[in-house]
């Protein structure tokens, strides 16, 4: 198990390391980034004046280096519109985009679980069928455009509940469907594929064998085995989750890290920009690590490979 | 005859496709009807589907009404189905919908295509060569395909597109450039279970190269297994440049794009829901046929980096 743990940590600095390196570079693929703040009308002494002091004159690897350093110090740099520390604002908007990628996540699972064994408990084709078709019809369907329609639907012209913001509790209703649905269809596809692949299994056959009712065999011998495979892709899916909710807090206009993601581009403020893609990156690897992590205490095979 | 035949032909016979394996003795005659299938709805839908939106992509441009930039204000939020010139009305500057939404789909191909030729490329080659060549390599090119799995997609390219700006170019590379781990593991397997062949090895002794057997000999064995993934592809990647359209990273106007209409058609949703809604039924369309016609094939793969 040590050896598990050593292999994945350093699986995860180089991860971590190499999202560093593309954020840092990302600033600097534009050329200089002095020049993109001010605009296309300042003048090159500005300009110059602005490199050096933001510190984009001395040679690459010299700025590469103070900014790992400045970074081991959490110092993101300064946000250049607001005069503020770009960690700070980040910090400040991540609370409401984790509330609402959580809740929907755990929305969708959920019910995904509960909508997955009951079609297995009812062993009806037909159903199983309408369900998983529903499934993939959803995952056709845009987020942001789903999240309109029901802007549409249930704030233009129902007036039930609010569109924009988060200025009630009933705010994160809409946003949260929204995303809910998606992780929901994505979840009962990979659970049904789970039991799918559970019937075939020779302890299956003899559990049948010793005479155990079905449910029996469904919940006690297979509903294990099928989690086994939705803890990987739960892991890796939260980079998809978040790049979603990034999408969708656009249409709702809620306060998270994706907006301030946005405004910052349009804005160029570039310090912000790398500091919400830092932050979001960084916090799907700690996750993937410790899913990983969970993964082999719950699944022996997984250490021994 | 093993009992697990014996079900299947007799299944077979009523008409129930059971598959591979069956299920296990002793389960219930229901749950033998349940079976485990492939689920695939209606093909001839699906495929319905994506033949209506590439008729629209196709047809419309020969049309003498197709005009997709000229604006009239006197004519903006023409309803649908009421002027033969508008067949699908007109957006907020008069533009005609129609129009607009068969050049969104030509856009959204043309970006969507040639990524995934990219992505077989790259996929196909770096698969290959790790499977078939084992050791080190298949070390370096596998800690690759983590590292690209460990970075969300959709981050990635909000993050290049804010840095260098957008353009379709850049759409294609960077999609092109992060979504080959799919090919390359399904062409790792593949030529994994076939370096041990005689039809690998025989042709050495007659003194040809290991590239000319990997391509001659390996390719063309990858090939039937990745087709059917790339329609399904195609889909992931037309959600994604609309998710980005949406955003503003994606296609700029004045060029029309699905998400890019969605985009403008969102602080107009009191006066005219339509130009918002007919973006997104394309989309659904083109989406959808191109998923249900790949599962019909494949059975089940997950759209888990969608991200859109």
């Amino acid at each position: 198990m040590a050896r598990f743990i050593g292999r994945r940590l350093i699986q995860g600095i180089v991860t971590v390391f190499g999202v560093v390196t593309v954020a840092f570079f990302l600033v600097r693929l534009s050329g200089n980034p002095a020049a993109l703040l001010l605009g296309p009308e300042a003048s090159p002494a500005d300009i110059d004046k602005l490199s050096e002091t933001l510190g984009f004159s001395a040679p690459l690897p010299v700025q590469y280096v103070t900014f790992l350093a400045a970074l081991f110090q959490g110092d993101l740099g300064l946000s250049l519109r607001q005069n503020l520390p770009a960690l700070d604002l980040v910090m400040q908007r991540l609370p409401a985009t984790l509330e609402l990628a959580l809740s929907s996540f755990v929305l969708g699972i959920v019910l995904a679980f509960l909508v997955v064994l009951a079609l297995q408990l009812a062993a009806s084709s037909r159903l199983r069928s309408a369900v998983l078709w529903l499934a993939s019809a959803r995952q056709a369907v845009p987020s942001f455009w789903l999240g309109i329609i029901l802007v549409i639907v249930f704030a233009v012209e129902l007036g039930m509940l609010p569109a924009l913001g988060n200025n009630s509790p009933q705010s994160i209703i809409l946003p949260a469907i929204t995303i809910a649905t998606l992780e929901l269809a994505l979840y009962i596809r990979l659970l049904d594929t789970g039991f799918g692949e559970q019937h075939k299994q020779d302890y299956v056959r003899t559990a049948y064998a010793k005479g155990q009712r079905r449910s029996m065999v469904i919940l006690k011998h297979m509903l294990p085995n099928a989690l086994l495979p939705v803890i990987t892709v739960a892991g890796l899916n939260l980079g998809a989750l978040l790049g979603g909710t990034v999408v969708v807090e656009l249409v709702f206009n809620w306060p998270g890290v994706g907006q301030l993601l946005i405004s910052s581009i349009s804005q160029r403020d570039y310090a912000v920009v790398q500091a919400a893609i830092l932050v979001i990156a960084l916090f799907f690897v700690i996750v993937n690590f410790g899913v990983d992590l969970l993964y082999g205490v719950l699944d022996p095979r997984v250490r021994l490979r | 005859m093993t009992q697990t035949e014996d079900a299947t032909s007799l299944i077979g016979r009523v008409g129930t496709p059971l598959p591979e394996g069956g299920t296990p003795r002793g389960a219930s005659p229901k749950s033998r009807r349940a079976g485990w299938q492939k689920s695939t709805p209606s093909y001839s839908v699906a495929v319905g589907m994506v033949v209506v939106v590439l008729l629209v992509i196709v047809v419309v441009p020969l049309l003498p009404v197709f005009d997709p930039t000229s604006q009239d204000l006197r004519l903006r939020f023409l309803d649908p189905f009421t002027d033969p010139s508008h067949l699908l009305g007109t957006d907020a500057l008069g533009r005609d919908m129609l129009s607009r939404l068969a050049v969104a789909g030509r856009v959204s191909l043309s970006i969507a295509v040639p990524a995934v030729a990219l992505n077989l490329l790259i996929g196909v080659t770096l698969g290959l060569l790790a499977g078939y060549f084992g050791g080190a390599l298949d070390n370096v090119i596998s800690a690759l395909a983590d590292i690209q799995l460990a970075i969300p997609i959709m981050l990635l390219l909000i993050a290049i597109v804010s840095a260098i700006g957008p353009s379709e170019i850049t759409l294609i590379v960077v999609i092109g450039l992060a979504n080959w781990v799919g090919y390359a593991r399904v062409s790792r397997a593949t030529a994994w279970s076939l370096r041990e062949r005689e039809f690998i090895w025989a042709p050495k002794t007659h003194g040809a190269s290991q590239m000319w057997i990997l391509r001659k000999h390996l390719v063309p064995n990858v090939i039937p297994a990745l087709a059917v993934l790339v329609p399904f592809d195609i889909g992931i990647i037309v959600l994604l440049e609309a998710a980005l359209s949406f955003l503003g990273l994606g296609i700029q106007a004045p060029t029309p794009s699905w998400g890019g209409m969605i985009k403008d058609g969102q602080a107009y949703l009191r006066d005219d829901a339509m130009i918002t809604v007919f973006p997104g039924i394309m989309l659904f369309m083109l989406v959808a046929g191109l998923q249900f016609i790949s599962q019909r094939f494949t059975g089940d793969r997950q759209p888990d980096r969608s991200g859109a």
